[in-house]
């Protein structure tokens, strides 16, 4: 090392390089140090070096296998898709089959329980003769007393309407659109009523379709008799009227697609 | 030589163990490998020079180890631990190529 450079950089780069132990030589008779010290710091550099590398290593792996492991999943799961489409295709099949033997071999019997199960279920849409039952809100001035969240039409109002439909003989009921099954509820949530778990909003109309005298039959039921009671004494607005043409929807609710008929236990 | 089986001695070590390094050491790990790197360039240089001390080698090692840990753990608190890592490996480099431009020298007299 000779005269320090004047450049600031040049400065820092030749004493960051500055040989320690000539350094040392210069400053006097070098003293000994302990070679066992030195030689244990080799050992702990070696294993420094072996431990950086293998972390290194380690590391790279375990992102692999995690690569690997979805990979796996990837194709198993497009394996089941696989399956499952050849499934559905084969159970396609075996249902366009069944009809046919059904309107075939099964003669027509079997193709009249069909259509029952189909409409009871809400498996189809329908229209025929029928009934329309409306709901609504009530309207200023209300009647004494009454709080006005108290004249809205509620869940049990319209579960107590649809009942005494079923009761005066309706096949198939939709509210506002929406076919009702035996797995539709009817149930409020906040302010809105849902009904299949979608919201409605009043006016609720209501499409029975049954016997021609539906709406008559209904209107000498109890239940025609609470929803005339209902707006006497809430306000809340209703009609019934015989209709000659009704038209319901099929069902979109989820059919059960996980239940399975009890071996045995059918009918 | 019998640094030379030391350093051999462990590797082996290293490998044979492969200890779980903790994650708050993983900033400080390649750092002290480059800071042992270059003590290990400058020991064979000095050798090669005739003047090697074991009294330099120890003092110079643990001191390099332990200032560019302090100045990437500084930088880290700081929030430029990346940065302080990144210009402890260059000087670190620098000397470890200084030495190793000694050595060709030596060697290779060219």
């Amino acid at each position: 090392m000779n005269h320090p450079p004047d450049n600031i950089l040049d400065r820092l780069i030749a004493e960051a390089q500055a040989d320690d132990y000539a350094l040392a030589q210069r400053n006097g008779p070098t003293t000994r140090g302990n070679p066992v010290i030195a030689v244990l710091l080799f050992g702990l550099i070696g294993v420094l070096l072996a431990t950086a590398f293998w972390q290194r290593q380690s590391v790279l792996p375990a992102a692999e296998l995690r690569r690997a492991e979805l990979v796996e999943r990837i194709e198993a799961q497009s394996e089941r898709a696989e399956a499952s489409q050849v499934q559905a295709t084969e159970l396609r099949a075996s249902v366009s089959q069944l009809q046919q033997l059904a309107l075939n071999g099964l003669g027509e019997d079997f193709g009249e329980q069909l259509r029952a199960v189909e409409i009871a279920t809400g498996f189809v849409g329908l229209s025929g003769p029928g009934a329309v039952v409306t709901m609504d809100d009530a309207v200023p001035p209300l009647p004494r007393g009454v709080d006005p969240a108290e004249s809205k039409v509620l869940d049990i109002d319209m579960q107590g309407a649809v009942n005494g439909l079923w009761q005066a003989g309706a096949q198939a009921i939709a509210i506002k659109g929406v076919r009702l099954t035996s797995v539709t509820a009817i149930r409020t949530a906040g302010e809105a009523i849902l009904v299949d778990y979608r919201p409605l909003e009043p006016p609720y109309r209501i499409d029975a379709i049954g016997p021609s005298d539906l709406a008559d039959r209904f209107s000498q039921s109890q239940a025609g008799d609470d929803l005339a009671q209902l707006g006497e004494d809430y306000g809340i607005q209703s009609e019934v009227s015989a209709a000659d043409e009704v038209t319901v929807p099929a069902s979109t609710a989820n059919l059960p697609t996980r239940a399975e008929v009890v071996k045995g236990g059918g009918q | 030589m019998i640094a030379l089986i030391g350093l051999i001695v462990g590797v082996i070590l290293g490998v044979i163990f492969s200890p779980e390094v903790p994650t708050w050491m993983d900033a400080y790990l390649p750092v002290a490998v480059i800071a042992g790197l270059d003590a290990v360039s400058g020991a064979v240089r000095s050798m090669l020079d005739g003047n090697f001390s074991d009294k330099v080698f120890v003092v110079s090692f643990l001191g390099n180890v332990a200032v560019a840990c302090i100045l990437v753990w500084l930088g880290d608190q700081l929030g430029v631990g990346a940065q302080m890592s990144t210009g402890v490996v260059v000087v670190l480099a620098m000397r470890i190529f200084a030495n190793a431009a000694a050595i060709r020298r030596k060697v290779f007299k060219a």
